[in-house]
């Protein structure tokens, strides 16, 4: 195979006026005709930006600088930006993360393929670059007739996507970058992108750099993986070594935590802390301030990759040391904790019956988000809601604590008729309050960020009659609760990871003392290595705590880690639910058994 | 290992850098003439090199000189001294329309915006009835009928101010109010008045104060209009809109009579909205991690 991309000590650098920051520093990496690498990372790990200059789209102010960047033996570095626009498109493309806002809204589907195909040398007849169009958007199985002619509006976000990938490759370029395509899609639709991003770059033997922070997505495309930490590569190797044996106590981590969907985990592993900024661990390991082998030598100087097998590189300088201890490691976090079996007998403590909810549009039409939905939550129970967008998960979660009203059916929570907010009275909404919250997905806004932590707890406190001598002991109690120092009262968010928000988030519904805590997708905006600290948060907050919960999640994995029952949801319908190990393995509804099989694994 | 670079590139989506590093030498030049504008409203009176009112008929329409360093105007009036003394009213009047548009447009516009239904019909209907008055022809009726004022003629552009704003902080706060945070102070029992004026206002504040620094400049080109015309101020008063009018026979004897408050006018006015568009820039929270 030969070289079809080389790149040899990249180094990407934001600048303004005198300050400069490293965003990637010294990355190397090659792919070769017909051959698919992936580059994994978290955010901030610069991945995005180590593909965004190979195809030259950096951001303003960030500038990149190389030893060498040539594609298919010819220089591309030292390109004008006139000569790299004429590469864009025609030898490299790029395919993007968000389907929602990649298409031009005001151009039809072939409209966005035709500029591509009369953008090339020899000018095309419309009629010629219209069959042209059509015949490219059925490589990527969009083959319904009039399908072409839609604007994106009236498409869902996997056809969406599909458009995207052949506009990327109406320019039938040698080199795809793909960044995250699947990360903003369902599960299911997920996996069928994933599986035409692989046939097409096989069919066409063309090179694909896959972006993604899922080392399972990473495992069941690329051929080979590169592992990116702060802005420099920890660890290349093959996919199928590098999921065998991982050689670099990143990548090891990376692979742990990611919560097991075939059994629960007696522990989550987490990596504790968050990615530092390149700058900061520019003249040692990178990972040295998270690793728990961590060791003199570790900071005394940056260790540079190197082979440590055939075909396998890692930059830890203990590998040999600790190699055996990584798998021992890799053992114990594999070990399944005995499910127990779902209590019966009490009473609920939260009872939805007959739930309905339409909403009507703005020009008469409605939709139906809930229709008919049970569910039962006994008490310190924790209960999962699984579905897909629009299956009417996070409408459900909504209707519970009140920022919905239900069209329809009833809504009982530890004896109080929740059914409408509206019609209670003062102090019984104040008692469902101090009953059941909710913890939304999205940390970075769930925060006023004009005010510190201590502020928002302290309202919070406040308003909800709180002694107000205690109250401030009563913040310390509440951060330390959730795994967070004291001295972040002062902080404003900003100052904050996407974790440690969500930990803010959480000990500020802590504060009202719930006994039951509506988790609406709480880890999913939130890095892999995070995630496992956040879930197992949750666990012993569980524990210690006795509270209930309602984790809506699309993501099974998380499911099977936190939560003894589960209702799937389809269509505002529950389609199946039972005891999580039963739903999980033996699934009965046709939709739950196509959920389980759409989880990415690695190629067999 | 640091690496030799052969070549380097840097990322050329629209030069958009350049633009965004001009207002700063811009900006620091119109803090200046606002910092001039105030300091002058405030100890002018002991800098004017004579009494603004004072009259000297043997020398009316004199250029400049070294005794004058703007002439004079027709009645032998020190324009320097004028143009110093009208400072205090180029500040005052705009600053109590911009304060009162402030006040009006956060409290109606947070409220329309977040409470919705039949207050929000009431509010924008009343703010609709609002934008069909022709502002500044009403102020010239008004003004004339009443008979004049500096402060009526405030009042009156106070009123007529106002209902942009409200549009405008209506649109912030809807799109406030769908923000988690939003939601999970209302199910965290926060109290309806405190989200809307001490949440979403604070979230909201960047384009509460660069609307104000807007409503201020426009206040000012409205009311040395209404003075030009003879409306705004009365007579003899030195406000810089009235100079206008006074020195414009001036044109060909003393030019600087006449351009002295009308650049005084301009730079103030842009310098203000200039200021105002910094401010949106530096304390809007961009992006998610809003540094």
């Amino acid at each position: 195979m030969s070289r079809l991309l080389e790149v040899e000590s990249l180094r990407v650098e934001y600048a303004a006026g005198r300050m400069r920051r490293t965003l990637v520093s010294d990355v190397s990496l090659h792919v070769d005709r017909g051959e698919t690498i992936a580059i994994v990372g978290e955010s901030g790990s610069g991945k995005t930006l180590t593909a965004r200059a190979i195809i030259r789209l950096l951001p303003t102010g960030v500038e990149a600088t190389a030893k060498r960047m040539a594609l298919d033996g010819a220089d591309i570095l030292s390109l004008s930006a006139r000569e790299a626009g004429g590469l864009r498109g025609n030898r490299i493309s790029m395919i993007f993360q968000d389907p929602f806002t990649m298409l031009n809204p005001v151009l039809r589907c072939r409209g966005h393929l035709e500029e591509v195909l009369r953008n090339r040398a020899k000018p095309l007849r419309r009629s010629q670059a219209r069959a042209d169009a059509i015949a490219r958007l059925a490589e990527v199985g969009i083959t319904e007739p009039g399908a072409a002619d839609r604007y994106p509006f009236q498409l869902s976000g996997g056809m969406r996507q599909r458009v995207g990938l052949a506009a990327a490759l109406a320019g039938d370029p040698e080199l795809l970058i793909a960044d995250e395509p699947s990360t903003a899609l369902d599960v299911t639709t997920q996996a069928e992108i994933l599986e035409l991003l692989k046939s097409v770059q096989r069919a066409r033997g063309m090179g694909l750099v896959l972006i993604t922070h899922d080392l399972r997505v990473a495992f069941s495309v690329a051929d080979r993986v590169y592992v990116l930490y702060a802005g420099s590569l920890v660890e290349v190797s093959d996919a199928d070594a590098l999921q065998d044996e991982p050689l670099h106590p990143y990548s090891l981590g990376l692979l742990l935590s990611e919560p097991a969907t075939e059994f629960k985990q007696a522990q989550l592993l987490a990596i504790d802390g968050s990615v530092p900024a390149p700058d900061d661990v520019a003249t040692q390991c990178t990972f040295a301030a998270r690793c728990r082998w961590s060791a003199p030598q570790c900071v005394a100087a940056a260790p540079p990759l190197r082979e440590v097998g055939p075909g396998r590189e890692s930059a830890c300088v203990r590998l040999e040391e600790i190699r055996g201890e990584m798998t021992a490691v890799r053992r114990e976090v594999r070990t399944a904790l005995l499910e127990p079996a779902a209590q019966a007998g009490t009473a609920p403590f939260l009872a939805v019956r007959d739930l309905a909810k339409v909403f009507s549009g703005q020009r008469g039409g409605v939709v139906r988000a809930l229709s008919g939905v049970d569910i039962v939550v006994g008490p310190g129970e924790s209960v999962g809601i699984v579905g897909e967008s629009g299956s009417g998960k996070t409408t459900l979660g909504r209707c519970l604590v009140g920022l919905e009203t239900p069209t329809g059916g009833a809504i009982e929570i530890d004896g109080i008729d929740a059914t409408s907010y509206a019609k209670l009275s003062s102090a019984d909404r104040a008692r469902l309050r101090r009953t059941i919250q909710i913890v939304f997905q999205d940390p970075y806004s769930s925060l006023d960020r004009t005010e510190t932590v201590g502020a928002a707890l302290r309202e919070v406190l406040a308003v909800n009659k709180y002694p107000s001598d205690r109250i401030a002991s009563r913040i310390d109690d509440l951060l330390v609760r959730v795994g967070l120092p004291v001295g972040y009262a002062k902080r404003r968010p900003a100052a904050l990871s996407g974790g440690e928000r969500q930990r803010v988030v959480i000990a500020r519904t802590l504060a009202i003392g719930p006994k039951l805590i509506v988790c609406d997708e709480p880890v999913s905006a939130l890095d892999v290595s995070v995630q496992a600290q956040i879930l197992n948060l949750f666990r012993e907050l569980r524990e210690e705590l006795g509270l209930s919960y309602l984790f809506i999640t699309h993501d099974l994995a998380v499911v099977r880690q936190v939560v003894d029952r589960v209702y799937v949801l389809y269509r505002g319908n529950v389609v199946e639910q039972g005891p999580v190990a039963r739903v999980l393995d033996e699934p009965r509804h046709e939709y739950t058994k196509r959920l389980i099989s759409s989880i990415p694994r690695a190629a067999a | 290992m640091t690496a030799t670079a052969a070549s380097s590139f840097r990322g050329s989506i629209i030069g958009h850098s350049g633009l965004r590093r001009l207002p700063s030498a811009f900006t620091t030049v119109a803090f200046i003439i606002v910092f001039v504008v105030v300091f002058l409203a405030i100890f002018g009176r002991f800098l004017q090199p004579y009494d603004p009112a004072a009259q000297d008929l043997f020398h009316t329409s004199a250029p400049p000189s070294s005794d004058h360093w703007l002439g004079t105007d027709g009645l032998g009036r020190d324009i320097l001294s004028r143009l110093i003394a009208g400072a205090g009213a180029a500040i005052t009047g705009p600053f109590v329309v911009a304060i009162t548009g402030l006040i009006a447009a956060s409290g109606l516009g947070i409220l329309s915006g977040y409470m919705g239904g039949t207050i929000d019909l009431v509010i924008q209907r009343f703010v609709d009835f609002m934008f069909a008055l022709p502002g500044l022809l009403i102020a010239i009726v008004v003004v004339g009928v009443v008979g004049g004022g500096y402060w009526l003629a405030v009042l009156v552009l106070s009123l007529l101010n106002f209902s942009g704003g409200v549009r405008i902080l209506r649109g912030a706060a809807l799109e406030q109010r769908a923000l988690p945070y939003v939601e999970a102070a209302r199910t965290l029992g926060v109290p309806r008045r405190r989200i809307m004026y001490r949440h979403i206002w604070r979230n909201i504040s960047p384009i509460v104060f660069a609307n104000a620094a807007l409503d201020f400049a426009l206040a000012l080109v409205a009311l040395s209009s209404l003075s030009y015309l003879g409306l705004g101020t009365s007579p003899g008063e030195p406000e810089w809109g009235r100079m206008l009018a006074e020195n414009q026979p001036l044109l060909f004897s003393n030019p600087v009579g006449v351009l002295a408050p009308a650049i005084a006018i301009v730079l103030f006015a842009t310098s203000v909205t200039v200021i105002g568009d910094w401010f949106y820039d530096r304390f809007s929270f961009s992006g998610r991690t809003g540094r």
